[in-house]
Parts: C-alpha cells; sequence; structure tokens
C-alpha cells in the first residue's frame, strides 16, 4: 500500500475558516449585546446590566457556534464533496493484505455489566471475522475491575469466549492490580507492555460496537495517511429504551451527521478525540502523549480526568494530525438511560475539562486545542453563566419594582431617562434566539427529506412528530441540566473533589426516592423564585415560566423520562425511531438476541447466582481458572503468610458473607491460600461449613 | 447379650456411615460435573475414589470422615492422569483442569496475555509547573 503524503493545504483551509468563524461570532455577538442593552430598563448602565450584557454576550456567541457549526455541516453534506477527507472512498478497495503488524482493539472496563461486555466484543469480534480480515486483529480486555466478583466474572467470561471463538491467541484479557490514573492510566499501561507489538490501537468504550467493515476503513486510513496520529469516528447513538435516551438518540441520528461535518468542516487535521471509537498510532501516542499531572490537589489539580482532550492537543503538538471521520458509519454507543445517570456522569466530565482550562498556556499546543480546551470548559460554564443570568436578571426585576425610580439622572440633565422594559425587543432577541437554536434542526431534516431519506425515521410525518416532541423534551430539561451543570462548575471551582462508580448502563429506572434527594433542593429554589416572581414583577413571571417549570417539575420528569416501558410506548407511536429500529444492523440485532440469551440461560444453573468470588473458592474449574491467570507468586514475609493464614481461617468458618472486599481481593490475590481454602472446603464433613459456601449439605 | 442400646447405637452408627458415604458420593460427582467432565468418567471416577478412600478407611483405626478421605483419593487420581497429545487438544477445548497447582500451565499453555514487548511512555515531566518547563516541537512541514 503505498502511502499518500499531505502537503498541508488543509491548514491554510482551516485557517482561514476559523477566523472567518471568529468574525461572524464576533460580529453577531456584537449586535446581539447593543440590543440587548436597548432591552434593559437603564441601557446597561448600571452594574447589574452592565454584567447581564456582557454574560449574554459570551452566551450567544457560545450558542452561535453551534448554528454556524450546522451551517457549515450543511454546506459539506448538500455538495457531496470534501476535498480533505482522510477515510476510503466509493472506488477504493480497502484491504489490509500488506499489513504485517496487527492492530490492537482495546476495551478498557471498570465493574462494567460482564455479559454486556463480552456480548459485545464478540459481535465485533464474528463482525470482523466476516470481512476476512480478522489475522490482522487482536483483542485486550484491559480490566481494572476493583469488585472482586467482577473480577473472577470477566475471567470466566474471557476463558468461555475464547473457548468459543478458538480466540485465545487472539482475545486477551489483563486486570490491573492498581487502578492507577483510571482510564488514561489503563491504556498507558498496556502501551508499555504490548505498545511496541502493535501499530495501531483502536479504543473502545464498554458498550461500543464497532463493525468489522469500518474497523478495517479505519486502519486502512491510517495506513494511507501516514501523518494521522488520531482518527475519530462519529459514534451513533443506539440500543436504548427510556424516553430520554431514545430522545438523544434521534437528536444524534438526526442532527448528529450534519454537526460532525460541520466540526469537521472547521477543525480539519485539528479535530477532538472522544477517547473511544478512535484509532490511534502508538508509536506517537507513546512519545508524546503521558499526561502530566497537574499541580496542586484534586479537583483542579492532580490526573487529568478528561484525557482525551489533552491527549489530542499533545498529538497535534508532536507533529501528527487529528481527524474526524464524521463519513465512517458503523460505529456505536449506547448514551446514559436516565437524567441521573447522564448527571452523573456530566460531574466527572465537567471537572476534566475544567481541569483543561490550566492547560490553556501550555507552550507549543495548537491554537485550535487551546480553543477546544475553552470550548470543554464552556460546554459546562455557560450553563453556570446561564444561571448567573437569570438570578440577575431576576434580580434587576425584582429591584426594579421596589426602587423609587430616578428621572434625572445628573444634576444637569435637561430631559428624563424612563427606565422601561421594551417588551417587543425582548421578543425579537428572543426569536433572534431561537432561530439560532433551532433552526439547524431543520436543516438537518432538510438535508434528509433532500435526500430521500426520511423513510429512515419512519417517514416524513414521524421525522417531524418526533422532531417536535425532541424540542418539547429538551426544553423541559434543559433547566434542570443547567442547574446540575451550575452546581458542578461552582464545586469543581471551589475545590470539591469528585468521586465515581461504574455508570448504569441498562435501563432499569429512576427509583422516585433518588429523583427527590437529586432534585429535591432544585425543585423548592424554583418554587420559592416563582413565588418571588409572581407576586412581585407578573410579566417576568410568565417570562421565565419556561425555567422555572421544568424545575418544580423535575421529580417526575425524571422518573417518567427513565421509565424503559414509556419508551418502549412512545417507540409504538412511531415517535424517535432511528434506522437501526426500522432496519436492524445484523451486529445489533446480533448483540440483542445475544444479551437475551444470555439472560435466558443464567436461570439455568443453580450455580449461576453465585457471587464470582465465591465460584472461584468453591468452583473447581473457575479455581484452577483463576490460578491459572494468576501466576506464580513470589515469597511473601512472614507477616504477612501469617495475616493471610488468619484469613482463610475466617473465611473458612464464617463464609464469604462476613468477608469485606478487601479480604476476598487478599485471597484472590493469594494462590496458595486460595487453593488451600478451595480444598478445605471440598474436603470438609461439616454441613453447616459446606452450606456456608453453597455447596449441598 | 447385646443390649437393645447398644444395637440401636449399632445400626445409628452404620446408618449414619452409610449417610457420610452417601454425602462423600454426592460431593465427588459435585466436584467432578464441576470439572466439566463427561458423565461417564464422572461415574468411573467418584466410584475408583470411593473404593479407595473405603480401603484406607477400613484399614485404618481412626481415619479421616468419609468426605476427607473420598476427595484427598479423588485428587490422587486425578494427579495420575496425564495429558497425551489428544487429551491436551480436548484440554483446550474444554479446559479440562488438572490440579496440578505446583506444576506448569494447568490451561496446557493457555495465558491470559501475550508476551511482554516493554516500552516507554513517560508522563509530562515538564508540567510540574504550569509555566517555562514545558517543551515545544514545531509541527514537521
Amino acid at each position: 500500500m503505498n502511502p499518500i503524503s499531505f502537503d498541508k493545504p488543509w491548514e491554510k483551509a482551516a485557517k482561514i475558516r476559523r477566523i472567518f468563524l471568529l468574525a461572524v461570532l464576533a460580529v453577531t455577538a456584537f449586535f446581539a449585546s447593543v440590543h440587548m442593552t436597548d432591552v434593559l430598563p437603564h441601557r446597561g448602565t448600571t452594574r447589574i446590566e452592565f454584567v447581564i450584557v456582557i454574560v449574554f454576550a459570551i452566551l450567544f456567541a457560545w450558542i452561535s457556534i453551534g448554528f454556524w457549526e450546522a451551517v457549515a455541516g450543511l454546506f459539506t453534506l448538500a455538495r457531496r464533496y470534501d476535498r480533505f477527507v482522510v477515510t476510503p472512498g466509493k472506488g477504493d478497495e480497502v484491504t489490509l493484505g500488506g499489513m504485517r503488524v496487527p492492530t490492537a482493539i482495546l476495551m478498557p472496563i471498570a465493574n462494567e455489566e460482564v455479559d454486556r461486555v463480552f456480548a459485545g466484543l464478540r459481535v465485533i469480534y464474528e463482525s470482523l471475522e466476516k470481512t476476512g480480515e480478522l489475522q490482522h486483529f487482536h483483542f485486550f480486555i484491559l480490566s481494572d475491575s476493583g469488585d472482586p466478583d467482577k473480577w473472577v466474572e470477566e475471567e470466566i467470561a474471557w476463558a468461555e469466549i475464547c473457548r468459543s471463538l478458538d480466540a485465545f491467541d487472539r482475545i486477551f484479557y489483563r486486570r490491573r492490580r492498581v487502578n492507577l490514573k483510571r482510564k488514561s492510566g489503563n491504556i498507558a499501561d498496556f502501551c508499555r507492555r504490548w505498545g511496541r507489538s502493535y501499530r495501531y490501537m483502536i479504543v473502545l468504550d464498554a458498550d461500543s460496537i464497532v463493525t468489522g467493515p469500518t474497523l478495517v476503513k479505519m486502519v486502512w486510513s491510517m495506513e494511507r495517511h501516514p501523518r494521522v496520529g488520531i482518527l475519530q469516528t462519529a459514534p451513533l447513538a443506539v440500543n436504548r429504551e427510556t424516553p430520554i435516551a431514545r430522545c438523544q438518540q434521534f437528536a444524534n441520528h438526526v442532527y448528529g451527521p450534519m454537526f460532525a461535518a460541520g466540526l469537521h468542516y472547521l477543525q480539519l487535521g485539528d479535530s477532538h478525540f472522544w477517547g473511544h471509537n478512535a484509532i490511534i498510532r502508538i508509536e506517537p501516542f507513546m512519545k508524546h502523549c503521558g499526561l502530566p499531572r497537574l499541580p496542586g490537589k484534586p479537583p483542579r489539580g492532580g490526573y487529568i480526568l478528561s484525557h482525551d482532550f489533552v491527549e489530542a492537543a499533545f498529538m497535534r503538538r508532536g507533529g501528527w494530525e487529528v481527524w474526524l471521520a464524521y463519513d465512517l458509519d458503523g460505529s456505536y454507543e449506547e448514551v446514559p438511560p436516565t437524567l441521573l445517570e447522564e448527571v452523573k456522569r456530566d460531574r466527572r466530565w465537567c471537572q476534566g475539562n475544567l481541569q483543561h482550562v490550566r492547560l490553556l498556556f501550555t507552550k507549543g499546543l495548537f491554537s485550535a486545542h487551546r480553543a477546544l480546551f475553552l470550548h470543554g470548559a464552556m460546554s459546562y460554564g455557560s450553563s453556570l453563566l446561564w444561571f448567573v443570568f437569570i438570578s440577575l436578571s431576576s434580580v434587576e426585576a425584582i429591584s426594579e419594582a421596589f426602587r423609587t425610580p430616578v428621572y434625572f439622572l445628573s444634576e444637569r440633565a435637561l430631559f428624563p431617562e424612563w427606565p422601561v422594559w421594551h417588551p417587543q425587543w425582548a421578543l425579537t432577541l428572543l426569536a433572534t434566539t431561537a432561530i439560532i437554536l433551532f433552526l439547524p434542526k431543520l436543516f438537518s431534516v432538510f438535508l434528509f427529506v433532500a435526500k430521500g431519506q426520511t423513510a429512515k425515521f419512519g417517514g416524513i410525518a414521524r421525522l417531524c412528530l418526533s422532531l417536535g416532541a425532541e424540542v418539547a423534551l429538551s426544553a423541559l430539561l434543559a433547566p434542570v441540566r443547567m442547574l446540575f451543570h451550575s452546581k458542578f462548575v461552582f464545586i469543581t471551582l471551589i475545590g470539591r473533589q469528585v468521586g465515581w462508580g461504574p455508570q448504569q448502563r441498562d435501563d432499569r429506572g429512576t427509583p422516585w426516592t433518588e429523583a427527590i434527594r437529586f432534585h429535591g433542593v432544585g425543585m423548592i429554589l424554583a418554587l420559592l423564585w416563582a413565588a418571588a416572581l409572581f407576586l412581585i414583577d407578573r410579566s417576568f413571571f410568565w417570562w421565565n415560566s419556561p425555567i422555572f417549570i421544568p424545575l418544580i417539575f423535575s421529580i417526575p420528569i425524571s422518573v417518567w423520562s427513565s421509565r424503559a416501558k414509556t419508551g418502549q410506548w412512545i417507540r409504538k407511536l412511531g415517535l424517535f425511531l432511528i434506522p437501526e429500529e426500522i432496519q436492524p444492523r445484523h451486529e445489533l440485532e446480533s448483540l440483542r438476541r445475544m444479551l437475551y440469551r444470555q439472560k435466558i440461560s443464567r436461570t439455568d444453573s443453580p450455580r449461576q447466582h453465585q457471587e464470582g468470588f465465591v465460584k472461584a473458592v468453591v468452583d473447581p474449574w473457575v479455581n484452577r481458572l483463576h490460578l491459572s491467570l494468576l501466576g506464580r507468586k513470589g515469597h511473601v514475609s512472614e507477616a504477612i503468610a501469617s495475616k493471610r493464614e488468619r484469613l482463610k481461617e475466617k473465611a473458612f468458618f464464617q463464609g464469604p458473607v462476613n468477608l469485606t472486599l478487601k479480604e476476598k481481593k487478599d485471597l484472590l490475590h493469594d494462590p496458595k491460600a486460595l487453593h488451600e481454602l478451595h480444598e478445605r472446603i471440598w474436603e470438609t464433613p461439616e454441613s453447616e461449613i459446606a452450606h456456608l459456601w453453597g455447596l449441598p449439605s | 447379650m447385646i443390649s437393645e442400646e447398644k444395637i440401636q447405637s449399632g445400626i445409628l452408627s452404620r446408618v449414619s456411615r452409610e449417610d457420610e458415604w452417601g454425602k462423600a458420593q454426592q460431593r465427588l460427582v459435585l466436584y467432578l460435573q464441576s470439572l466439566k467432565i463427561p458423565p461417564f468418567e464422572v461415574l468411573e471416577l467418584a466410584l475408583e475414589a470411593l473404593k479407595m478412600a473405603g480401603e484406607k478407611w477400613e484399614s485404618a483405626e481412626k481415619g479421616d470422615p468419609p468426605v476427607t478421605a473420598s476427595m484427598r483419593a479423588l485428587r490422587q487420581l486425578l494427579s495420575r492422569r496425564k495429558p497425551t497429545g489428544e487429551l491436551k487438544a480436548e484440554i483446550k477445548q474444554r479446559i479440562l483442569i488438572l490440579p496440578f497447582l505446583e506444576e506448569s500451565d494447568l490451561f496446557c499453555g493457555i495465558k491470559s496475555m501475550p508476551p511482554l514487548n516493554r516500552g516507554t511512555m513517560l508522563p509530562e515531566r515538564a508540567r510540574q509547573k504550569l509555566s517555562s518547563h514545558l517543551t515545544s516541537q514545531p509541527a514537521p512541514s
């Protein structure tokens, strides 16, 4: 395969496009702010009004970015030609025949649902097998699971999948004993151990699905363009049933391709990296993308949480390009199933993105990536600005109601200054803002209509109805998200840390108690705010009703939007349909069937219900498997050996329920103790002890 | 004359002994089934282990309980099974485990990780401070 080298005309084009974008943003934000000062009673001359105008200018510029991205995307997709793509065209023969070095497909996991992870892996494996290019790929499950039961379940699942696919030399499993630097550390550990054996690595999430042909195209593209360091696909959201997730899936399918094309148009070789569903050139990654530890304590200092943006910036700084393969399909992910899971995820992303602000002035970084850092921080910072804007506006409105008007602001003024709200101007401004927010959605629908692809969404009527429903649901959820994001930004800025466990990736729903716990305070604040406005300034009350009404009803909204049954009912109505539901893709259908079969088969074997740790101790097959994967252990000190002996006695006589997580992990790490415990349990004639460990007594 | 108590305790003792051996048999079968050994082999091995344990138990004055003796006998039997070429292939397919804790590979060469090929990936040292320690590299033309 002869690689094509760019002579970097894209850099010039990118520069021109971005300068144009900045100019347009500045001009439109300026005029919008001027209009805003006209709306305000004192024309922005008071301190509060001045701050309101500044905040409004920033927010207006911020939402305009999305609008212009959509315009760029519309332009790109409508003309069906893009001279700066790195992915294969229709006429290209995509094979990896000349490659001698395999590509590693990595799935970093930490306490995920084991069935789901391995079902996804199997689907990807089989899809790749069908392409005839399987020999060019190896798979790595990189586990950071601290839960002893998950650890053992992963080992069992690994052995089962390798046995069924005869893939012991192709699918590998590694569990890190110390979870250093979380996901980025997990990937770095892989690079340090095996990075030199591979040229590329494709990083997936626990819920990612990438089809075989797409994987092959990704590798082909990297081979063809030797200066590309990272190639990011634009994953589409699938597989969810809840109303909120279905809404997001729909939005992702309808607007996503256009926005991705727009991002590509502006970024070109300075693109995003989202941390998954992307292929990375390993050598420059190892050389340039080792992450620093930020000075100071978490959350602002310490290890970088949102590592992907930083890795892309460092890769670019090292002279390698980062591209977005917006036109490559077959890449999928799953969105959080409930509003609360989404905000839990956003909490850690918020902390990670705000850390990037500390890297804004790092030497050597390209301005595009500095802008991306700022953009990432603003993704959450804008919520706080919106909150500030609403608060200051409310304070202004309330204080105007109590303030005695001053008509002559200076002694020598000849004419009075009338402090007046201009609602018609406010409506004009509102309409402009609405156009900026909603017109891109219409662009997307227009594209599908123009290309005759509305059948993918159930027809034009259903597409339009779904669009309306999406706008309505997003409008209901926006104030709730604003409140949470504002809180996250605030607590990060004051130095409180984020902890996170694994995300709930299935459609279990939000209980009422949890919804009350998370939304209760916001609901009370909204009620108080609404009451104050209602009593003091009725017109301002109605202006802000689209904000406080969703906040007041956030508890039922949160619960209702998390119910899978409600989502299924919505689907039956023909709303939020996506192409993968109308014409299911083979891989996704295969995944769904596999998960269903696993659910059924779990009830067949009585020992299936045993926890992983108990299986490792009791089940001879699992015990041997675990000991084999553990390998040999070196000599331990007398103190530790004695401690382990006491632990073994405790485990034997008291059973697994009386062991702490740490004790279980200590046992799992000690092959001698584990093996001796295993033998002793099987040999014991004491029925009570046998019963403690699940043996028939 | 043997007292009724002695007869009853003899019967009880025989019954409880039979219960114990019954328990041992169940334990053996369960263990072998857990190793995913085919059913006819399970019964064969269980019977052989019970016989071995029974003989030792009869000859010893104070032997191990039947369950303990049977399980140890089974382990001895299993340890004598050396994997032949054909069995190795079978093992690979079925992951049949032979309890060689002290010997090499229980899974006959099956590893969960490929051979290491170590490289370095250094964190950005110069990020200790947020200013002039950072190195910059110009993009190649």
